[in-house]
């Protein structure tokens, strides 16, 4: 096997026990790999009755084919299995420098089941793996533990590390790398928690990657690295990292204010805008392995009520979940609850978002300070939202941290007086800090249709719409109006198929934009040695679509649940999208139909699956 | 005609805030063209508070916000 190894590490924590296993080459070239291989071993071998907290419940890790090569955008990897938020399928992207070392490990992906007796830890050394005591770690926050595991295993480790919340179950505890990188979304650190995990670490012993056409990639990688490096976006988001237009953003409506009640906020912009972080706060830039683009920002906020030391600063995500959509511009303050989060290990997107739902129940009267400790949850309170809330979020602490811990959806249906109707989400998934309102209705649709919930990476419709890309060689060179229904069901279903093979392949959204579809082709062929050309490529990233949904259908899914909640779906209230009505029913019929989809079921029809070489995935229905 | 251009986040990359003086009926996208703004990067054009069809011509004194959408992740 090339690019990949073929190997993927068993491990069942009830047993301590570690078992390597190869999968077919068959797996590979049909579902690419990261979160496509880790859905087709999922529905294998997982088990489909289990809570996601239960023992029997499986958590995967999975490179794609170029992790470890020294390209640009390569380094990530994927984690998945079943959401703890939302209860159905759910898989996490992350940057950073875990993905080539696993690679250099020897292995792909990792496969954990049971629960460890004590608190421990995954340990591969080279191929070598074992389980290891991890008490002395428990409790602490991922910063230490991260510095600690350096010193104990060496700092050319790697590690994935879980913190506080991902100890005490929050459903939206997230997964660090290097205490920076995170499988932010879904809940994935409680997983962890749940099986007595508190870290992952690996250290390779070589750093040999067999390829399918050495030469032909040498080339290849020269182009591209040059081509991601130079262009106009990575010059823009090394500069002023990934929040470099979140002000331009204002004044199109793409940004989310007030639990997204608005969409234009003048002051605010400027304040949050990443020149405004670089000028302020900045003190290095940083990137995952081998990238050139380096959007990572490192901060400090030397004085005053959000005073942080030099370390990780936030990304736009985070800027604007604990900024604008809490009603807040204090910047500082963004920057603490960041690295707040960071470090109890919590997913910024849904804590910021199940505040803002908060914000808003206390403001109407759902919520009452006996629901809250007697705290008040107040739009822009920020000394609060860092001092007190989070904390008590992450400790699961009283009837305000139990409430929230929950996320927005379950906190919503436990408060009840119609809260729900102002929670933001799609399939229990909370969602990011672009309104498709403003910033294009086709993410409204690929928002719906995302397998995990309402997401903007698991394709690149944010991309399509704002005009970054053309993808003539498969269908897509639609001048696309972002406030507007017209070709967003073309473009959703080509961007779905897309957003698989990128998530697949565990490539970096920002330096994706700058490869043609013969240069991917290429890519998996001098890589991986998968023998393919454009029309198979997009196959393969349809069947890992169709193969999520089918998944999610097994959890009882349909149709149904390919939707928003009101909020996200009622006209703006002011600012550029004002007025507008998301055709949200016109472009759902017709992308069911584009991709051969029973529009009652919402999953693929026999005919679509059979054209897809799915009939083993049938069979095992 | 007189007309204030007012770059946006990104777009301050290539542009200064400034009044410049323009030939009668130019349009928001001919203005994008002699700022040299790189096409690559699609525009929205906001004419005094409002976002404008960029080829509507511009009327003396406009004040136009030039905005990119090009956003992060």
């Amino acid at each position: 096997m090339y690019g990949n190894t073929g190997k993927i590490v068993f491990v069942d924590l009830s047993r301590s026990s570690v078992a390597v296993e190869s999968l077919p080459e068959e797996y590979y070239r049909k579902y690419i790999g990261g979160s496509g291989l880790a859905a087709r071993v999922f529905w294998e071998r997982g088990d489909f009755s289990a809570d996601p907290l239960a023992p029997e419940a499986m958590l995967l890790f999975m490179c794609g084919p170029f992790a470890g090569l020294k390209m640009s955008g390569a380094s990530r990897s994927c984690v998945a299995g079943r959401s703890p938020l939302t209860g159905h399928w759910g898989d996490s992207s992350c940057g950073g420098h875990f993905a080539p070392e696993l690679r250099y490990c020897g292995y792909d992906g990792i496969a954990i089941t049971g629960r460890a007796e004590r608190p421990s830890l995954l340990l591969l050394e080279g191929e070598k793996v074992v389980v290891v005591d991890a008490v002395e770690y428990w409790r602490q926050g991922i910063e230490d533990v991260n510095k600690a595991l350096k010193q104990r295993f060496g700092r050319g480790c790697r590690s994935l590390i879980i913190g506080p919340a991902g100890e005490n179950l929050v459903r939206f505890a997230n997964i660090l790398n290097e205490g920076h990188h995170a499988y932010g979304r879904a809940g994935f650190g409680a997983v962890m928690g749940s099986k007595n995990l508190k870290a992952i670490v690996a250290r390779a012993r070589s750093r040999e990657m067999l390829l399918a056409d050495p030469e032909g990639f040498a080339d290849l990688r020269k182009e591209l690295n040059a081509r991601i490096k130079d262009a106009l976006a990575s010059q823009v988001i090394r500069e002023n990292g990934t929040a470099a237009n979140l002000e331009g953003g204002v004044y199109t409506g793409d940004v989310p204010i007030r639990n997204f009640t608005s969409n234009f906020w003048e002051e605010m912009a400027e304040a949050l805008t990443g020149s405004a972080l670089t000028e302020k706060y900045l003190t290095n830039r940083a990137a995952c392995a081998y990238c050139q683009i380096a959007c990572k920002r490192v901060v400090e906020v030397a004085q005053g009520p959000f005073a942080i030391r030099k370390g990780p600063g936030p990304e736009y995500e985070t800027i604007v979940s604990f900024g604008s959509l809490l009603g807040s511009m204090d910047l500082a303050a963004a920057c603490k609850a960041g690295r707040i989060c960071n470090d109890l290990g919590m997913d910024t997107i849904s804590c910021g978002s199940t505040l803002a739902w908060a914000m808003e129940a206390f403001e109407k009267g759902d919520l009452t300070l006996d629901d809250t400790d007697g705290i008040p949850i107040v739009w822009g309170d920020m000394g609060t939202v860092v001092d007190v809330v989070l904390p008590r979020i992450a400790a699961v602490q009283g009837k305000l941290g139990e409430l929230l811990a929950a996320g927005s959806v379950s906190s919503a249906k436990r408060v009840g007086k119609g809260s729900i109707s102002y929670t933001t989400h799609s399939k229990g998934l909370e969602a990011p800090m672009h309104d498709p309102r403003g910033g294009g209705h086709g993410m409204a649709l690929t928002y719906a249709m995302s397998p995990r919930g309402a997401c903007h990476v698991a394709d690149p419709m944010l991309y399509f719409e704002m005009g970054a890309c053309y993808y003539p060689e498969i269908g897509f060179e639609f001048e696309l109006e972002p406030k507007s229904y017209e070709h967003k069901a073309e473009s959703a279903a080509i961007s779905v198929a897309l957003g698989a093979i990128e998530n697949s392949a565990c490539f970096c959204q920002f330096a994706d934009r700058e490869i043609s579809i013969p240069e991917w082709v290429e890519l998996f062929n001098t890589v991986a040695g998968y023998g393919w050309d454009s029309d198979e490529m997009m196959r393969a990233g349809r069947r890992v679509f169709y193969l999520k949904r089918l998944i999610n259908h097994r959890y009882g899914l349909t149709a149904e649940d390919d939707t928003l909640t009101p909020r996200l779906l009622e006209p703006a209230r002011d600012g550029e999208p004002q007025g507008i009505t998301i055709e949200f029913d016109k472009m759902k019929e017709r992308f069911y139909e584009l991709m051969g989809m029973d529009p009652v079921a919402g999953i693929p029809s026999t005919e679509t699956l059979s054209a897809h070489d799915m009939a083993a995935e049938v069979a095992e229905m | 005609m007189q007309i204030r251009v007012i770059p946006i986040g990104l777009i301050r990359r290539f542009v200064s805030e400034a009044e410049i003086t323009l030939p009668d009926g130019v349009t928001p996208r001919q203005l994008i063209g002699l700022l040299r703004i790189p096409g690559e990067l699609k525009m929205v054009a906001i004419v005094n508070g409002k976002s404008r069809d960029l080829d509507q011509s511009l009327e003396d004194r406009d004040e136009v916000k030039l905005v990119t959408v090009i956003t992060g992740g």
